[in-house]
């Protein structure tokens, strides 16, 4: 008990996010169990507020605004997690060949880098969401293949400063592969940050997937927060609950990755904490 | 230093180039051809179609539409919109102001109050005040800008009903001079509200590490060694060192906000050019979303380059080092 | 006349669940006009003693009491407007990293005039200017270097516009922070000479902080030796490192090549580590390496015995005279 309050005592944020995103797979995993309706299914209580029946209320066709939060937390845990790891293998493996390598090898990904990093990502989503179809498959790889550049970056500076390292030298001197050094000890020693990096994407590839269903560009068949709030903005006076209760479930969902991923930074630089100051 | 900002600018350049072949790309292999969307539901009349397609040169292999459209750029054509047939260029013209107001006012309010908040939190690190402003600052974060826009209009415009709803101007008045700029700002203070609230939290981040890290520094050390007051290290050299990376960022920002705006631009119903990007993606206005990404992309390369004339007037490490 | 007093004066570092006594118990004094080395291993505490009694340690994650008496007046429990009279313009640091201890964004002359202004806020810009080429010369460097970025300088000119911004207020009392140990020996001993040359010339009482021996050797009349935050033993240069009452401070010459009496140049090195301070202990730190450790040693703490009026020790079992050359 007093190791658990201390733990939260010294990692508080950490403690929380995972104690909020653990509450949130629950959730996902049981949705079917823990919804009150099947969230696709109409009824004839239209736009009826919060009440017994219905906790957060029910939207123009009479369908459970709860079950449908419940269910659409399914929707951002699948794309946020699935396209921050498409990012952080793409950033990954980027940043360590240009970062181990070096030379010409690293001028070169360094540049690719570089313009992937100022090309802006938004703009470009919504470009391809819009032209190519907004299957959930379509915009998870999307997300993920315009938000790697990050992690890359990291990486590179990551496998910059192992490669001087001694335990990197001796493999090289003893003739070891460097697929094999690249492998076994640039990636494995340099991970953490990523580690870290990749918790705050999962939260910004929520809050992305979310903007893109806000627009009318999420996958269409599938319940998701960002779709639940556009179809409440028309409702926004008569109906203020159909908007309101997605936001809230967004924002905790965020909130919970943003969390994890500062207390692991905390964690990978106890100096934030302990500055000289006055 | 000469040789380190043509360095830049090339990679500017090439960035450019980057974004407008993705974005030619990307377009010519998406599904949906324009010409059944310009003629709309009608049944497709052969001879109409034809008239377009040898218009738009829709018919010519896309290298050769590619090449016509670099060389066309080169001359200050962005082409015409498929849709209203108006050149592109016109549409930014009149789209951009308001875009541009937008994202520079969010982005000057953003800097000032997430400046201030880094600040006065770095002075506290660690202790429980900087921890409580951090964790909010990450509720910030987490806050679908759509979705606070919808909550304040709600709050503030449907229930208190102290400020408009949507839109740019007040329909039922005609105001001029002075009361129509003020009609306006009316208009944009809640949409400016949600675009701050959203950035803030990156400029505190910014400020409070770059604070922190220089009030670590060895000659903050020697300044108080020396006597010198708190107040005078701080404003003096905490500030000036510790400046130097909010300023990048808010260049790049500046920039990037261009394209940030479009969602609040949707949900608050302002003719800016965010908005009229989703009416052209419906449309597959091609000429537009190209045009559009052009200006996105030449803008963020300016910036940057910009961001790293003033960085070696900031910094004289970098002026050395690039020599 | 003593000049700096520093009595039972202890710093302690505060983290989130432990606390680090990093100066403990400690009482010196300091004559004017001598000459003080303070040598000890890395984690001795040697630094933060000045640095508390400047009070340059972050306040919240330290603490300081005891007192420090510079011409009686107590620096720990004086008011902020005092201590910052006292700061530079009676005591000055010359810092270990040269590099880092200059504005990297200001020129030498902004940094060096702001400082100027602290205490002559009424300085005209010609005479500040004129302060500083004199400033400079006296450590041989030429009037140039007003106009440069520390980055353009190199290590052993930004230590030498150091050493000239520690002597602006003509202070009584100087401290080298292991102010020349990233210097080569050679830049190191130059310059080392140049401010005995100033220091006779300004009368002042240098404190040089350094755990190499040989310097302290050459360059001090007088070496107190730290070992875990407290002082071992203190005194005339030629008594302790020739005769050291202390079975730590022999154990450090003879970790030094240059001193090992014998001539054959056996170097022993100290077997076990430090003590960690993050935890409490009773009695000597030394104990748990030293030779002559007794049940008494590792319970009572040693009080202070004096061999005369300037030569102290802080052992219940101390050497005598000529047991130097006795092997362990």
């Amino acid at each position: 008990m007093k190791k658990v309050k201390h733990l939260i005592h010294r990692y508080p944020r950490l403690i929380f996010g995972l104690c909020m995103a653990f509450v949130l797979v629950i959730v996902a995993v049981l949705a079917p169990l823990l919804s009150p309706y099947n969230p696709y299914d109409l009824s004839d209580d239209m736009m009826v507020g919060p009440s017994a029946a219905h906790w957060f209320g029910t939207d123009k066709l009479g369908r459970d605004i709860l079950s449908m939060i419940l269910y659409g937390s399914r929707t951002s845990l699948i794309i946020g997690i699935s396209s921050a790891m498409i990012a952080a293998v793409i950033g990954t493996i980027i940043g360590a060949i240009a970062g181990y390598l070096g030379g010409k090898a690293d001028l070169i990904l360094g540049e690719i880098i570089n313009i992937f990093m100022m090309i802006p990502s938004f703009f470009l989503i919504l470009i391809i969401v819009a032209l190519f179809g907004s299957g959930l498959f379509k915009v998870m790889i999307v997300i993920g293949l315009t938000s790697w550049t990050g992690n890359a970056k990291i990486m590179r500076g990551q496998a910059l400063s192992l490669r001087s390292r001694t335990f990197v030298k001796a493999s090289e001197a003893v003739g070891e592969n460097r697929m094999k050094i690249l492998i076994k000890h640039i990636i494995p020693n340099g991970i953490f940050p990523i580690v870290s990096n990749t918790t705050m994407g999962i939260a910004s590839a929520i809050l992305m997937e979310s903007s893109l269903a806000f627009l009318g560009l999420g996958d269409p068949n599938t319940v998701s927060w960002g779709q639940l709030i556009a179809n409440g903005k028309a409702y926004l006076t008569s109906g203020w609950w159909i908007s309101f209760f997605g936001g809230i479930a967004i924002i905790y969902t965020v909130v919970a990755f943003f969390f994890i991923g500062d207390g692991l930074n905390v964690i990978l630089n106890p100096k934030i904490r302990n500055v000289t100051n006055v | 230093m000469a040789r380190y900002l043509s360095k830049r600018v090339l990679t500017g350049l090439l960035c450019v180039l980057v974004a407008l072949c993705l974005n030619f790309a990307l377009i010519h292999m998406a599904p949906g051809d324009p010409i059944r969307i310009l003629v709309g539901n009608k049944e497709p009349n052969p001879e109409l179609v034809q008239v377009l397609t040898e218009k738009y040169g829709l018919d010519q292999p896309a290298l050769v539409q590619f090449e016509k459209y670099i060389g066309n750029l080169l001359h200050g054509d962005l082409g015409d919109s498929y849709y209203t047939g108006e050149p592109v260029l016109n549409i930014i013209k009149q789209k951009l102001p308001l875009t541009l107001l937008l994202a520079g006012s969010m982005v000057f309010i953003a800097v000032i109050i997430g400046g201030l908040l880094g600040v006065f939190c770095a002075k506290r690190a660690g202790g429980k005040l900087d921890t409580f402003l951090g964790s909010f600052t990450y509720l910030f974060d987490s806050v679908p800008g759509y979705w606070l826009g919808l909550m304040l209009i709600l709050l503030f415009a449907s229930r208190l009903k102290i400020l408009p709803t949507t839109g740019l101007v007040s329909i039922r008045e005609s105001y001029t001079g002075f009361a129509h700029i003020l009609d306006m700002a009316k208009h944009l203070i809640l949409p400016i509200t949600t675009g701050v609230i959203g950035i803030v939290p990156y400029y505190f981040r910014i400020t409070r590490a770059s604070v922190i890290q220089q009030l670590g520094e060895d000659f903050i050390v020697t300044l108080r060694a020396a006597g010198m007051s708190e107040h005078k290290i701080f404003y003096k050299y905490v500030f000036r060192n510790a400046i130097i990376p909010t300023v990048t960022a808010v260049g790049i920002h500046l920039a990037y906000m261009i394209a940030g705006s479009t969602i609040i631009e949707i949900v608050f119903g302002l003719p800016g050019l965010g908005s009229y990007l989703m009416t052209s993606i419906s449309r597959r206005d091609y000429p537009i979303l190209m045009g559009f990404y052009l200006i996105l992309s030449v803008s963020v390369a300016v910036m940057m380059i910009v961001v790293d004339f003033v960085y070696t007037l900031l910094d004289p490490r970098v002026r050395h080092v690039s020599d | 006349m003593s000049i700096l007093e520093i009595k039972d004066l202890s710093v302690s570092y505060l983290g989130d669940d432990y606390k680090v006594r990093a100066v403990d118990h400690v009482s010196l004094n300091i004559e004017e006009g001598e000459s003080l080395g303070i040598v000890g291993e890395s984690g001795s505490g040697k630094s933060t003693l000045m640095l508390g009694i400047l009070r340059l340690l972050n306040e919240r994650t330290s603490k300081t009491e005891g007192e420090a008496l510079f011409r009686g007046n107590d620096l720990i429990s004086m008011n902020k407007k005092e201590l910052a009279k006292v700061r530079w313009s009676e005591i000055s640091v010359v810092f270990q990293k040269a590099m880092n201890v200059f504005s990297p964004v200001h020129t030498i002359e902004t940094f060096l005039s702001d400082i100027y202004k602290v205490h002559r806020p009424n300085a005209k810009r010609q005479e500040i200017r004129k302060e500083l080429t004199d400033l400079l010369a006296m450590v041989n460097l030429p009037k140039q270097v007003l106009r440069m970025y520390p980055h353009e300088l190199s290590g052993g000119m930004l230590q030498r516009t150091s050493i000239a911004m520690s002597l602006m207020f003509r202070p009584k009392i100087l401290v080298l922070d292991e102010a020349t140990t990233a210097l080569d020996v050679i830049t190191q001993n130059q310059i080392l000479s140049e401010i005995l040359e100033i220091e006779e010339k300004l009368h002042l009482t240098r404190v040089l902080i350094t755990h190499d021996m040989s310097v302290v050797a050459n360059f001090c009349k007088k070496i107190a030796v730290f070992y875990a935050g407290r002082l071992m033993e203190v005194g005339y240069v030629e008594d302790v490192l020739v005769h050291p009452r202390h079975p730590y401070t022999r154990d450090l010459v003879k970790s030094y090549p240059t001193f090992s009496e014998d001539g054959t140049g056996t170097v022993i090195s100290i077997p076990g580590t430090m003590i960690d301070l993050k935890k409490a202990y009773t009695g000597c730190p030394y104990a748990n390496r030293c030779d002559r450790a007794t049940e008494q040693c590792r319970t009572d703490r040693p009080m202070e015995d004096q061999m005369d009026e300037h030569w102290s020790y802080y052992c219940h079992n101390p050497l005598q005279g000529g047991e130097t050359d006795e092997s362990r």
